[in-house]
């Protein structure tokens, strides 16, 4: 159980070097705009290559808000296929990233509308299926804790960040966890950057006080 | 006054941003040294005098320790994504093409379709006409006299002349 230190003078904390997977740096956005005008062009290959480039950061946002790993996949399916054949009216004036993520966030406020109920992650959302691949994936990299360790530790976090606005707790996931730069959550949530940082900093306090009086 | 408080919450402003790049370029959970080593002197002094920004770095810290190796959705992907995306696009395409089609088509059988449709139509009012003229509404003959057969009635003319001659 990971502490949280008393605010207190500027002391070394110890780092424990903890691996985690991060996703990838945005993608070159000179490269997308090419990607998509052949995408425009009825290029399907170009389409895919612009899957394969976003598909993590498109899982990333979508879990963040949904929350429910089986979920997940089928929103980004669908998320990748309404951009397929919205594709052409995008004008590219915006990112594509951009566009994409609002399409993402709509799609996940939608589904929730339809469920009207409030996401949350537990253990036994995972299917056998999902945890053996995330197993999988972990014994790639020998260097990773332990799976299970890892989903507890983002159950843990879930439950710290329940209290939080949902616009807070998305910010604090999408930088904290999936590695998400100001910017970019900027462009998801459709915010100003300096409100992002302002907001991050506010819910970091939240986060840590709350975890203080939990003790943990 | 004013303007020293200001130029303080501007120092606060500028020391977040930049622990902001700091805590970016590490992805692990980090100490309050790594994190502060990158800033300057200044930078720095301006931790130990203010508490805010003290407890603002012990914050980012804490929120990163308790962040760390939590298991990210990114992960989640799996190598044929990809090409489950292209195949309901591909079958989404299928679909929509039939659709279209199915209207595309629909002009080539307009005039069969029109024909049909006349035929129809005078077969079935003929029949309904028939039905309705053939329907015995009224079991007395009378009434049926006074639709088919209207009263002979016989013209004055032919009276005076029936008259005259019996009476010559």
């Amino acid at each position: 159980m990971a502490r949280v230190p008393k605010a207190g003078p500027l002391e070394a904390l110890s780092p424990p070097e903890a691996g985690r997977v991060r996703v990838a740096g945005p993608p070159d956005a000179a490269n997308d705009r090419e990607l998509v005008r052949r995408a425009q062009h009825e290029d399907k290959e170009a389409f895919e290559e612009l899957i394969r480039r976003h598909q993590h950061r498109v899982f990333a946002v979508a879990g963040g808000i949904i929350r429910r790993r089986e979920d997940v996949e089928d929103i980004a399916q669908q998320v990748f296929v309404k951009a397929y054949f919205s594709l052409k009216r995008f004008d590219q004036r915006a990112a594509f990233t951009t566009w994409l993520y609002k399409i993402t966030v709509n799609e996940c406020w939608d589904m929730l509308r339809k469920r009207k109920v409030r996401p949350l992650v537990y253990e036994a959302d995972l299917s056998e299926e999902q945890a053996r691949q995330v197993i999988s994936s972990a014994e790639k990299s020998k260097d990773q804790p332990d799976i299970s360790d890892r989903l507890e530790a983002r159950q843990r976090l879930e439950r710290l960040l329940d209290g939080l606005d949902e616009r807070d707790r998305l910010m604090l996931i999408l930088k904290e966890v999936e590695g998400f730069s100001i910017e970019e959550i900027a462009e998801v949530l459709d915010l100003n950057a300096n409100t992002v940082k302002v907001r991050l900093f506010r819910a970091r306090r939240r986060v840590v006080n709350r975890a203080r009086e939990r003790g943990d | 006054m004013w303007n020293l408080l200001k130029s303080d919450h501007e120092d606060c402003r500028k020391l977040r941003d930049a622990l902001e790049e700091a805590a970016a370029k590490h992805a692990h959970a980090v100490s309050v040294l790594t994190l502060t080593k990158g800033l300057t002197a200044e930078e720095r002094k301006h931790i130990e005098m203010c508490t805010d920004c003290r407890e603002t770095v012990q914050e980012l810290v804490a929120t990163k320790e308790l962040s760390r190796g939590a298991a990210s959705f990114a992960e989640d992907v799996r190598p044929w994504f990809a090409s489950r995306v292209m195949a309901a696009i591909a079958s989404r395409e299928r679909e929509l093409a039939g659709r279209v089609s199915a209207w595309v088509e629909f002009p080539r059988f307009a005039s069969r379709l029109t024909w049909v449709a006349a035929i129809v139509l005078l077969a079935s009012t003929t029949w309904f006409y028939r039905s309705v003229v053939r329907a015995p509404s009224y079991p007395s003959t009378g009434s049926q006299e006074s639709i088919f057969e209207a009263p002979q009635q016989s013209a004055p003319d032919d009276i005076l002349i029936s008259r005259a001659s019996e009476n010559p």
